[in-house]
């Protein structure tokens, strides 16, 4: 039996995790994390990712991409501790989510835009692997 | 029976949760976007400076936010924009929530409608609504004939 995975090709790869408990082998990460929320979209020349990171600031925000894994982990401050809190919707912490990146991204031109708790992540394509139009020469 | 002010205070904020339950619903009915998950997600805290209302809203120009205070609600509605696409472009995965919304929250009545700031940073909506001096006691004279 194939498995999903196999039988669709993507650039880039989601694990789907709400809340993350397991942040194993990093033990400097104290506190909850949750699984931002993200839109990706691809065309011909590369893939864009858009998560919402609300009350992440730039200082906060850690992209790192090693072994064809990116990882993006976003922290926020801590609210004043006398605060007391009457009704919660949403539940405060970080945010963590790892993507599986392909050969076919270009690692070395990927840029990021955080600006009101939104990130945007441009991962273009290397030039090899977008497609391209053949002249077909009459002889 | 006697209760601290503390109490009172409670029931007070019991009633705005529970006044604030029964206006999502009705929205909810109107709107019915996004699902079972209300948006935009507010937490309240009581804080030394009044009371602050902080809403998860990633993405807004707030500009185009609309925020009334009456005596005795508040009300927070604006527009998130849905996704910018290119022709061509194939969507991969949406999560992000995009639409109309409209959150409306009961106040206690020890608010000070005329001392309400909004500040808008990192995606967070802050909504601070300062309370009333709190009265001291008051000397009663007794009046001799």
């Amino acid at each position: 039996m194939a498995s999903n995975k196999t039988d669709e090709k993507t650039e880039i790869e989601v694990a789907d995790k709400h809340e993350i408990d397991d942040t194993a082998g990093e033990p400097t990460w104290a506190g909850t994390f949750f699984s931002p929320r993200v839109d990706i979209r691809s065309s011909d020349t590369g893939l864009t990712l858009v998560a919402d990171l609300p009350g992440v600031s730039k200082d906060g925000l850690d992209i790192d991409l090693r072994e064809g894994v990116l990882t993006l982990l976003g922290k926020v401050e801590a609210l004043p501790e006398e605060w007391r809190p009457l009704q919660q919707e949403y539940r405060l912490g970080g945010y963590l989510r790892r993507f599986n990146i392909s050969d076919d991204i270009d690692r070395e031109a990927i840029a990021a835009t955080l600006k009101d708790g939104v990130l945007t992540l441009d991962l273009p394509k290397v030039k090899e692997a977008q497609p391209r139009k053949i002249q077909v020469n009459v002889g | 029976m006697w209760t601290s002010p503390n109490s009172v205070r409670n029931s007070l904020l019991d009633d705005l949760v529970r006044m604030q339950r029964q206006m999502d619903r009705l929205a909810g009915e109107v709107e019915g976007e996004y699902g079972s998950r209300v948006f935009p997600p507010i937490n309240i805290y009581d804080a030394e400076d009044g009371y602050h209302l902080r809403a998860e809203l990633p993405g807004i120009d707030p500009d185009t936010l609309d925020i009334s205070v009456t005596r005795n609600e508040v009300v927070i509605q604006g527009e998130r924009p849905a996704p910018e696409t290119a022709e061509g472009d194939r969507v991969r995965r949406r999560e992000r929530e995009h639409g109309k919304f409209s959150r409306a929250f009961a106040l206690p009545e020890n608010i000070d409608t005329a001392r309400v700031s909004a500040e808008y940073r990192h995606g967070i909506l802050d909504l601070r609504i300062a309370r009333l001096p709190e009265e001291g006691p008051r000397k009663v004279l007794v009046e001799s004939i």
